[in-house]
């Protein structure tokens, strides 16, 4: 691997549930030993003392259980969480894709919402307007650019937020176990697009339950669980051992249809 | 890599598409569209007149556009806050899911209200020809711009701290509400501030609204600004520091807070 483009360096991130400034003010005055016990503030250890290092392009997969920590590690590494300990250094501009289509507004048009959510998502206004004709191509939804963003369906939205995210010049992307987009067809022309972007030499890093997927998009892989990194290595390695550590090749059969996405 | 240039760049765009998005809901589907943000101004300057100097004969010159210049910016900075103060709560999938500049939620809301408060300065020019028959005073024409600046400045930074604070007590919304409506009270904006008795004078600078209000209505009846211009520079400046620093130490944990 070439220089590292995000070297993630001794990250501690401690939660502080800001409930206890949350306590209203008639709480403190009517029940004012309830309002000093909750004011105790709790604390919830997400990632501890995380080392990672992921070069320019390379696809790097975080495989882990539920509350591992893999989403709070990527919101790090895309600039919205900020580590209590630790510091991040990505060497180029990252393009979160933490879930599709946030932000998008009903009552505008697909086109509009294109538009903005590019620009949310970091490009310049003329930038994503060049590239509508691309974004609503690939989404299949060229007809549908005037109408309402409301009567598209479930399927149409997620598929024009991963259009966008995919044209907005991502140079490293994150993506979380968002996928899972769209038919059958669509899913495969989702991940011939992630690859065509690595050729291209985009930095993946990529967080899934679908073991199978992450060995076929990434080189190599973290073990994240309890906030630590178990193991990190070759792919095909650290999801061998992942999958030996949850109880054999079957039960995480198991684990992957339950975390497999609903059918829409 | 950016430089500020194009940060900058970036900023404006964010900030347009921003305010595009808020303009385009509220009008949505209506055929009159944003002309519609004219409607209240033109129908209050109507009972303005009508009401107050041909039924109950008050004995203030120009009736109408002493109050308009005032009510105007008033409307616009009540406008602001009582938006601008949920915007963190409410923008909270954005928050937590995308890096982009976090200030750029409350300058849109400011920033929308600007544009109507903007449309409506032609109808206070009207209002000001109907009432005195002379155009409006040349000095609109640097005063305007000046004042402008220091209101969007001023309201920015009340809005920005008025929003970090309801992200830490959500009893923040409710206790806006009573805020402003003392605060409309306080502000000369239906009496005259010469009205106040002497020993009441210090209201006038010691509300941070107060100067600024006084400028708009000394510009629009006599063409410009006036004497509480540098009080309306002090108090600009001083919620702008603060609201920095309230931004600066709220930003990182913005994403979790709402």
């Amino acid at each position: 691997m070439s220089t590292p483009a995000i070297t993630v360096d001794g990250v501690t991130k401690v939660f502080t549930p800001y409930k206890h400034l949350q306590t209203s003010v008639k709480q403190v005055l009517l029940h004012p030993a309830q309002a000093l016990r909750r004011a105790r503030p709790s604390r919830f250890v997400a990632l501890e003392g995380v080392d990672l290092e992921v070069g320019a392009g390379e696809a790097h997969g975080l495989i882990g259980p539920n509350g591992a920590g893999k989403s709070t590690l990527l919101g790090i590494i895309g600039g919205v969480i900020h580590p209590t300990e630790g510091r991040v250094t990505t060497r180029a501009r990252v393009s979160p894709l933490l879930e599709l289509g946030v932000g998008f507004v009903p009552d505008l048009s697909g086109e509009e919402n294109a538009v903005l959510n590019g620009v949310l998502l970091g490009l310049r206004r003329c930038r994503v307007e060049e590239k509508l004709e691309a974004i609503f191509d690939f989404a299949e939804l060229d007809a549908f650019r005037a109408h309402e963003l409301r009567t598209y369906s479930s399927g149409m939205r997620s598929r024009l937020g991963f259009s966008v995210a995919v044209h907005a010049d991502p140079e490293i992307l994150l993506v979380d176990e968002v996928l899972a987009v769209g038919d059958v067809r669509f899913r495969r022309k989702c991940f011939d697009r992630i690859a065509e972007l690595r050729r291209a030499g985009v930095t993946i890093l990529f967080v899934s339950h679908d073991l199978d997927t992450v060995i076929d998009v990434c080189d190599r892989a973290t073990w994240l669980d309890g906030g630590r990194v178990v193991r990190t290595g070759p792919v095909r390695e650290v999801v061998r051992a992942y999958e030996k550590a949850m109880g054999g090749a079957a039960a995480a059969q198991g684990l992957q249809a339950l975390a497999a996405p609903p059918k829409e | 890599m950016s430089t500020p240039l194009t940060a900058a760049g970036y900023v404006w765009d964010l900030l347009l598409v921003l305010v595009r998005k808020e303009l385009k809901l509220r009008y949505r589907g209506t055929s009159l569209g944003i002309l519609w943000s004219l409607g209240n101004p033109i129908a209050l300057a109507v009972v303005l007149h009508v009401a107050f100097r041909r039924v109950l004969d008050v004995d203030i010159d120009r009736y109408a556009a002493f109050i308009l210049s005032a009510l105007f910016p008033w409307q616009w900075f009540s406008n602001s806050i009582t938006e601008g103060s949920k915007s963190f709560l409410e923008n909270g999938d954005l928050i937590k899911k995308l890096p982009f500049p976090r200030i750029a939620i409350p300058a849109a809301v400011v920033a929308g209200d600007l544009v109507h408060f903007v449309i409506t300065l032609p109808v206070l020019a009207l209002v000001l020809v109907w009432e005195s028959g002379t155009p409006p005073p040349v000095g609109w024409a640097s005063g305007v711009p000046l004042l402008v600046a220091l209101q969007a400045s001023l309201t920015l930074g009340a809005v920005v701290i008025v929003a970090s604070a309801h992200t830490l007590f959500r009893d923040i919304g409710q206790l806006t509400r009573v805020a402003l409506l003392l605060l409309f009270y306080v502000t000369p904006i239906l009496f005259p501030a010469s009205m106040l008795p002497p020993d009441l004078r210090w209201l006038l600078v010691a509300n941070p609204l107060a100067p600024i209000i006084s400028c708009w209505r000394h510009l629009v009846m006599k063409g410009s600004p006036g004497p509480l211009l540098p009080a309306a520079v002090v108090w600009t400046l001083l919620v702008s520091v603060t609201a920095a620093a309230v931004y600066r130490s709220i930003r990182p944990r913005l994403a979790e807070l709402v």
